[in-house]
């Protein structure tokens, strides 16, 4: 019967005090199974009435949960408060410390049965949850859509620089359809990058001759080879796959990278320059060694303060001249091409004593006059025309179609090829009828067709080419709400095949449906669970799949589009530069990639032997014998220190302060991301500063955040947040290893959770995840959902991801057995109206 | 229809889109030739500026001494001695929502009194800024400018579980669409000169005419599809009907105003790595937008709310935000200092030029307004109370510069927004939580 009578059977507060007390004094020592002396297993209503309904009752209300309000025996029937419960059970977060809790086996047992009874329920009859009816492409799928769509290069082009951005803070992803709006801005950028895109496709001239500048970051170390596309032997510089829209003849310009008083670095001695096109080298230049004059005073990064300055002959050098003239104009034809610019590697050894870094600026500062020049910016410009030799011959527009100017993406867009005139309408309505069924991605109606002629014809009665009215209308497609949205009209509680193809491409190559896919849906055949299978299979294996579930799905779950943001004090961290940065992110893509593409169990993601490293990595991570720059897969021979994302540098970083390690951001991040129990904010108004007043002697971490343990508001959840990031308190703001920490003391990397389990460092902190074998492929299903779906999980999700995981455990949670249990299940094919 | 059922769903209140970057036509032309002929000589337009500055203030070197017209400029207003009859300092108004930083920079132009909830809720009140946009847009092709020198996020919390929105912008279209801050000067050249690829009028014109045909074409197919879908679900479909129209309203401006001389500016690549080249490009933009009156509302962000930029240039490497939370240790907020006084030069560079920018019978500066300063006073308690507010500029004659107002009755900062509204001839009755209007000129006798 619902609702015992809870005020009957409530032990007096004197009793509840005292087991508390003691309770509390065994927390603390790690004991956890105290429960009033009851070790046989309650009914869940005992377990409620005893420990929870003290506080979660009609009277008292404490945080909204009326417990005694809802049957337990009946959970499905309220489900939305019961899976709250089943939270906080599974957290161990409720009841809060202080109070009497059961023991372990109690929790498992009472969250295993309204688990197990909810989700009979669900299967019996499943509630998909809602799916937006206007679900907006983002810009990386925007920018997919038209490299699959017009088969550009992705290294040569990035549309995705050219929209409006659609960047998060951790938890939620940037397909979510409801933060999806299309603003002014939107529609300008569209209109804008539609022509961009589209000529650039096509192959038409830009109306004037464009610049394009590609940037090195100034904290990239330029020591070594810089990328697999540069030569060996060579250092420093910058690949830069670009996308030549014609034929003609180019500009490549070079700067230096100048340092903090705007000198140009490592002008001191003479050093090669290399400009290559498609690995041929078209120039080499000889920078540095060319100053006259005396030099600035001692201090090469000079103040700029009178007195100090140089020669104006050695100072315009050493501002201007040294990089003046560094650019070789050539023809180039159309398509994408490899532009490469880098110095010849010598290795350089400083005589006589070693200078002091200088410290307390910008760490550019510190390159001296004899350190190794670097590069700055290389822009490409062009096309510029040159009419005499041009003439009459291959730039002409009607010769367009010739060898020189044939790329990949004319190929593609180009099926046939008009020979008469009265051939362009049929050649026409063939080119934009096959990219619109691609685009809109549903079969073409005729108004679709005609609407894209119109463009056609009125292009070309403008006075234009055959190619340019065609570009004016895929100009028109691409701004068509059938390609910028993803509809889900009202209609029947399942999607359509059309729709889940769509919702299939896009989960899994953020793009656009193929061919084979499109066809299976126009057909009706995809639903089909053997056709469903086959299809999900396929796509896993195309390279595609790969890299969007790595760079758009992992980039953002783990936080690596953050990393090249990620600012530490260069004071404390001389080893901190952009190039370690960049080799973590690339770290943790390529593991995640191979856990993908190898269709490893997720479980791997915490436990691997392996990881991948370049030479910069392998001297941060302590790995011996790595040389070079080229990352490779390694064994970790010190597994108890790396081994696993807990253990990379990407994430290390991006939860810490410039100048100390925040087991705060840690724990949090943990416990949203990988333990799956997401923990709200701080109240407002919490003074968060640890740091130490000038002149005191140093704490350590632990010491300064004892307020959250004495004050019980913050205990409340610093009890949850706080062990699990001081696990990882061997791990310094760049993820090195350390066993002393900030103040001076040996690392202190013990804590206990707030069900009783002592944890100690990175070994114990594995092993508490690895303890439950779901807990971490949960988390991972339910961001894998929640991407999937384009929206947050609600309460009627739950059960669908508690199936997937006990589905795919007997395939051992590989990707696979998570991403065919999510697109079989209910919430992915179905919808509630 | 069963469908209908949605509307016992939680409607998440639209999050839109922040963060615009595009690339822009490249111009290989060269030279900052700024002459604006063909302009008659009448009254010139009066121009309203927001320049703010984040994480607080180190009051203790703020304020200044004294009232009235004899006050004494403090260690941070110092830079602007140079515009002393030109500046209005005023203090005792209070922030209309203090809430961490959400507050600062969400009620800071719509004086709302409340913000969202959660991450995902997303509301305040229509700004101030945008209030004057919307009665300029007859007058001027772009309608408002938002300029910031950060990037911004669009979703996730980032203060006291409050979505990033609100730290990012200043600007509220409605009260729940907050404005994308540009940040990037490619695309503000952009928002100013099209992509034609040229200044040039003819292929500007072309290119007018191909968007209008393009959109009408698309519009006829939304009508289509809003017709297909519940009434709960037509939200985005209107959004993209009505950013349709904004952009056909933009180009129907370009066209009357097809006589306007348009200097000839190269266009920039992109951001530039250096805070001050950044700041320099921007700083070259909004006065050619005004200038060309191109727009006559900007609202510029030096850094988001809650900025963590550190300021190695001037011997603060410390991240700003962090750094802000200084409790109340002397040294740490002379530290700290530093960044605000920085920051009031920089300021200072700004109105150098424009005061040397010809305008009128007068300089730029002459026909500006400008309000100068934070959504929170005492940065380490997030302190709403006595903000740190400047009103800079000759205001077209509006404004009588050279004195410090202290007002003692607390008033909120949004009856200085309606106040202004009025010196910009755009009179409203009430902005956010306003309950009336600042005694500006009456105060202290002057």
């Amino acid at each position: 019967m619902p609702v015992a009578g809870h005020g009957a059977r409530r032990p007096s507060w004197r009793a509840q005090a005292a087991r508390a007390t003691i309770f509390a004094l065994l927390i603390g020592g790690g004991v956890a199974s105290l429960s009033g002396g009851q070790t046989s297993p309650a009914s869940p209503q005992a377990v409620l009435d005893q420990y929870c309904i003290t506080c979660h009752n009609q009277k008292l209300r404490t945080a909204g949960m009326m417990l005694d309000a809802v049957d337990v025996t009946r959970p499905a029937a309220n489900a939305e408060v019961w899976e709250r419960v089943i939270a906080k059970l599974r957290a161990g977060s409720m009841p809060p410390p202080g109070r009497p809790r059961p023991d372990a086996a109690t929790y498992h047992a009472v969250a295993g049965w309204l688990e197990t009874e909810i989700d009979r329920a669900w299967i019996a009859n499943p509630n998909p949850g809602r799916i937006s009816a206007v679900h907006r492409l983002n810009r990386t799928e925007y920018g997919n859509a038209v490299r699959d769509l017009f088969a550009l290069d992705p290294l040569s082009f990035d549309v995705k620089s050219l929209l409006p951005g659609d960047e998060t803070a951790d938890g939620s992803f940037d397909n979510f359809a409801d933060a999806l709006s299309i603003s002014t801005a939107h529609l300008e950028r569209y209109l804008s990058v539609a022509r961009q895109v589209t000529r650039l496709a096509i192959g038409l001239p830009p109306s004037s001759p464009r610049v394009e500048t590609f940037e090195i970051p100034l904290h990239v170390v330029q020591d070594e080879r810089q990328s697999e596309d540069l030569p060996f032997g060579s250092r420093g510089g910058l690949a830069i796959h670009h996308d030549f829209p014609v034929e003609g003849e180019y500009l490549i310009k070079v700067r230096l990278q100048r340092q903090y008083q705007d000198y140009i670095k490592g002008m001191g001695w003479p050093q090669q320059l290399d400009v290559r096109l498609d690995g041929k080298l078209l120039k080499r230049f000889t920078v540095g060694g060319g100053a006259h004059g005396r030099p600035a005073a001692s201090s090469y990064a000079g103040d700029g303060e009178p007195g100090f300055a140089g020669d104006d002959s050695w100072e315009k050098y050493m501002q201007i001249g040294g990089d003046a003239g560094l650019e070789v104009r050539v023809p180039v034809g159309a398509g994408p091409h490899l532009v490469g610019v880098s110095f010849v590697r010598e290795l350089w050894a400083p005589e006589g004593l070693p200078q002091p870094l200088q410290r307390g600026r910008v760490i550019t500062d510190d390159q001296v006059y004899m350190g190794y020049a670097s590069v700055g910016s290389v822009q490409i410009g062009g096309p510029y025309r040159d009419d005499a030799r041009l003439k009459g011959s291959r730039y002409t527009e009607g010769a367009r179609h010739n060898d020189a100017n044939n790329t990949p993406s004319r190929r593609a867009i180009f099926v046939c090829r008009p020979k008469l005139a009265a051939d362009e309408t049929a050649c026409a309505s063939k080119i934009l009828s096959r990219l619109a069924r691609l685009a809109y991605r549903r079969p073409v109606t005729n108004g679709d067709v005609q609407t894209l002629l119109e463009f056609f014809t009125s292009r070309r009665n403008d006075g234009g080419s055959f190619d340019t009215a065609i570009q004016f209308a895929l100009e028109r497609m691409l701004v068509d709400p059938d390609f910028l949205l993803r509809v889900h009209r009202p209609g029947a509680d399942h999607l359509t095949d059309l729709e889940v193809a769509s919702r299939l491409s896009f989960f899994l190559w953020s793009s656009i449906p193929d061919d084979d896919l499109l066809s299976l849906a126009e057909r009706g055949q995809l639903t089909k669970p053997a056709v469903l299978d086959e299809q999900v299979r396929r796509m896993l294996a195309d390279p595609r799949a790969t890299d969007a579930l790595v760079t758009d799905f992992a980039a953002q779950w783990l936080n690596l589009r953050r990393v090249s943001e990620v600012v530490v004090d260069p004071e404390r961290y001389p080893n901190y530069d952009l190039s370690l940065m960049q080799a973590f992110q690339r770290e943790t893509e390529l593991f995640v990639g191979s856990t993908i593409r190898e269709d490893r169990s997720v479980v791997d993601l915490l436990n691997a032997d392996y990881t991948f490293v370049n030479e910069r990595l392998a001297r941060q991570y302590g790995i011996p014998g790595i040389y070079g720059s080229r990352f490779r897969r390694v064994s970790l021979p010190n597994h108890d220190q790396r081994g696993g994302l807990l253990a990379q540098g990407a994430l290390l970083a991006t939860t810490s302060y410039p100048d100390r390690t925040s087991p705060v951001l840690r724990g949090k991040w943990l416990l949203n991301n990988i333990f799956g129990l997401p923990i709200p904010p701080p109240p407002p108004g919490v003074d968060m500063n640890l740091n130490v007043r000038p002149g005191a002697p140093p704490t350590s971490i632990r010491e300064r955040l004892a307020e959250h343990r004495k004050n019980p508001s913050c205990n409340s959840c610093h009890s949850a947040i706080d062990p699990l990031g001081f696990a990882l308190e061997n791990f310094d703001v760049i993820g090195g290893w350390r066993s002393i920490d900030e103040s001076g003391k040996p690392v202190d990397a013990r804590g206990t959770t707030t069900s009783g389990v002592e944890i100690n460092g990175l070994t114990g902190l594995r092993a508490l995840l690895l303890g439950r074998p779901d807990q971490f492929p949960r988390t991972v299903t339910e961001k894998l959902l929640a991407y999937a779906l384009g929206r947050p999980l609600e309460y009627t999700d739950r059960p669908a991801v508690r199936k997937i995981v006990r589905d795919a455990a007997a395939h051992e949670y590989r990707w696979s057995s998570l991403i065919l249990g999510i697109v079989e299940s209910p919430t992915f094919l179905g919808r509630r109206n | 229809m069963s469908f209908l059922t949605t509307k016992s769903l939680p409607r998440r209140t639209v999050l839109r889109g922040l963060g615009a970057t595009l690339a822009l036509p490249f111009l290989d032309a060269m030279l900052p030739a700024f002459s604006v002929r063909g302009r008659a000589a009448a009254k010139p337009a009066h121009r309203f500026q927001t320049f703010y500055v984040p994480n607080g203030m180190a009051m203790e070197h703020w304020l200044p001494k004294g009232e009235g017209t004899a006050f004494e400029l403090s260690p941070i207003l110092e830079p602007l001695a140079p515009y002393r009859n030109q500046m209005l300092v005023l203090s005792g108004l209070k922030a209309n929502w203090n809430y961490i930083h959400a507050g600062a920079s969400g009620s800071f132009l719509t004086g709302t009194a409340r913000g969202g909830r959660n991450e995902t809720e997303i509301v305040a009140d229509v700004s101030m800024d945008q209030l004057l946009a919307r009665h300029f847009a007859t007058e001027t092709q772009v309608a408002s400018l938002e300029l910031s020198m950060d990037a911004p996020a669009n979703a996730g919390a980032c203060t006291g579980n409050l979505s990033c929105v609100y730290t990012h912008t200043l600007s509220w279209r409605s009260p729940t669409q907050p404005l994308p801050m540009e940040w990037n000067p490619r695309v503000v050249f952009e928002r100013l000169f099209g992509d034609s690829g040229s200044t040039d009028r003819n292929a500007r014109e072309a290119r007018l005419r191909q968007h209008k045909s393009i959109l009408d074409s698309v519009s006829a197919k939304l009508a289509g599809l809003k017709s297909d879908l519940g009434p709960d679900d037509r939200v985005k479909v209107d959004e993209y009907a009505e950013a349709i129209r904004d952009v056909e309203r933009r180009i129907q401006k370009a066209e009357q105003q097809a006589d306007l001389e348009l200097p000839t500016v190269e266009q920039p690549q992109g951001a530039p790595p250096v805070f001050e080249d950044h700041l320099d490009l921007m700083f070259d933009l909004q006065l050619l937008a005004f200038q060309s009156d191109l727009t006559r509302v900007i609202s510029f962000m030096i850094s988001k709310e809650q900025s963590a930029r550190p300021y190695p240039q001037i011997g603060v490497p410390e991240a700003h935000h962090p750094l802000s939370h200084h409790n109340d240790i002397p040294e740490l907020i002379a530290h700290m200092s530093k960044i605000n006084r920085y920051h009031t030069e920089l300021f200072s560079k700004y109105l150098a030029r424009l005061r040397a920018t010809p305008d009128g019978d007068g300089s730029l500066l002459d026909h500006t307004t400008i309000l100068y300063g934070s959504g929170i006073s005492n940065s380490t308690r997030h302190s709403g109370d006595n903000l740190p507010i400047l009103v800079m500029g000759g205001g077209a004659g509006t404004l009588k510069g050279g004195r410090h107002l202290a007002f003692t009755d607390k008033p909120t900062m949004a009856n200085l927004l309606v106040t202004l509204m009025d010196k910009m001839a755009v009179p409203v009755e009430r902005i956010g939580g306003s309950t009336g209007k600042l005694p500006l000129d009456t105060l202290s006798g002057v």
